[in-house]
């Protein structure tokens, strides 16, 4: 009996220990283009396969009175900072770049989630969607172009 | 010469009492008077417009009282520079306030219905949003 509860025991650790290594450092590193204007703010958010709102990863800027420029977060969110407590920091400088490393799970790649990236700079235009990215195990380590004021943004684990 | 005095009695009586009357019956009519009635409606289209503010009370409310047009105007100006720094609003505060930053204007947040500031990062665990694992801490870097 004992050797059969130790088995059971082995078993469900065994069992347990893929749960806890589906979670991996993944990081995104984002290069900004010599826009000309001050900091900018930065949304980083997943969308599901049908565009629905599934969390944020990332907030850079930390005024929340700022945040309906990020026009996409803010639709999907509507404003809630909660959302990005624990995740914020401050706003990234034109030419500068900015590197943030999560453990996220591994259930979002390659299961039609997406990453945005919403963009907005002082006195410039507003700039929803500035990256799309299919999160796949092919978007991986391939630099991708923002629209206005993101050179590259690249994910990498 | 007494007829003649009876009928100048007469005559200033009915002219006393018909005037009297007429002088009497506009008072009344007098009182309502459009511009009176309507100027308490001037305050009430403006706290409307403090309430919801926005273009929809620009829609309304001068169709109701014209003279209170322009506190929309400048009430739709106030509603702007709420907008902060971003869009051509730069230094649109600033330069009222004498040159104040408004990077510095942090209690603006809690009172404009945008709630608190998030927390920043390392201060509290991400949200339980599924997509980070439990107990996970960013790491940031910036060049």
């Amino acid at each position: 009996m004992k050797h059969l509860l130790t088995a059971l025991a082995l078993t469900t650790a065994l069992t347990a220990v893929p749960a806890l290594a589906q979670a991996k450092p993944v990081t995104f590193t984002t290069q900004m283009r010599n826009y000309g204007g001050d900091g900018a703010y930065l949304a980083f958010y997943v969308t599901d396969a049908q565009g629905g709102y599934v969390g944020s990863l990332w907030m850079a800027g930390g005024k929340a009175k700022y945040y309906r420029h990020l026009t996409g977060w803010q639709a999907a969110t509507g404003g809630d900072t909660a959302q990005v407590d624990g995740i914020t920091g401050a706003s990234v400088g034109a030419g500068r770049s900015l590197k943030i490393t999560l453990d996220l799970q591994d259930a979002l790649f390659d299961a039609g989630y997406v990453l945005h990236v919403d963009a907005a700079v002082e006195d410039m235009r507003e700039s929803p969607n500035e990256v799309v990215l299919p999160l796949t195990s092919d978007s991986v380590g391939k630099a991708v172009q923002g629209r206005s004021y993101i050179d590259t943004l690249t994910v990498s684990f | 010469m007494k007829s003649v005095l009876a009928l100048l009695a007469l005559t200033t009586a009915i002219t006393t009492t018909v005037v009297g009357a007429l002088s009497a019956a506009p008072v009344p009519e007098v009182t309502p008077a459009a511009p009176a009635a309507a100027s308490p409606l001037g305050p009430l289209v403006r706290s409307a417009v403090v309430v919801s503010g926005g273009a929809t009370d620009a829609a309304t409310a001068p169709a109701a009282a014209s003279p209170a047009a322009p506190a929309p105007m400048r009430l739709a100006e106030d509603d702007d520079d709420d907008e902060g720094w971003f869009f051509g609003r730069r230094g649109h505060d600033d330069e009222r306030r004498g040159g104040h930053d408004d990077d510095d204007d942090d209690d603006d947040e809690g009172g404009r219905g945008q709630g608190r500031g998030p927390a920043p990062a390392g201060t509290s665990a991400p949200p339980a949003n599924g997509l980070f694992a439990p107990g996970a801490k960013p790491a940031v870097q910036t060049n």
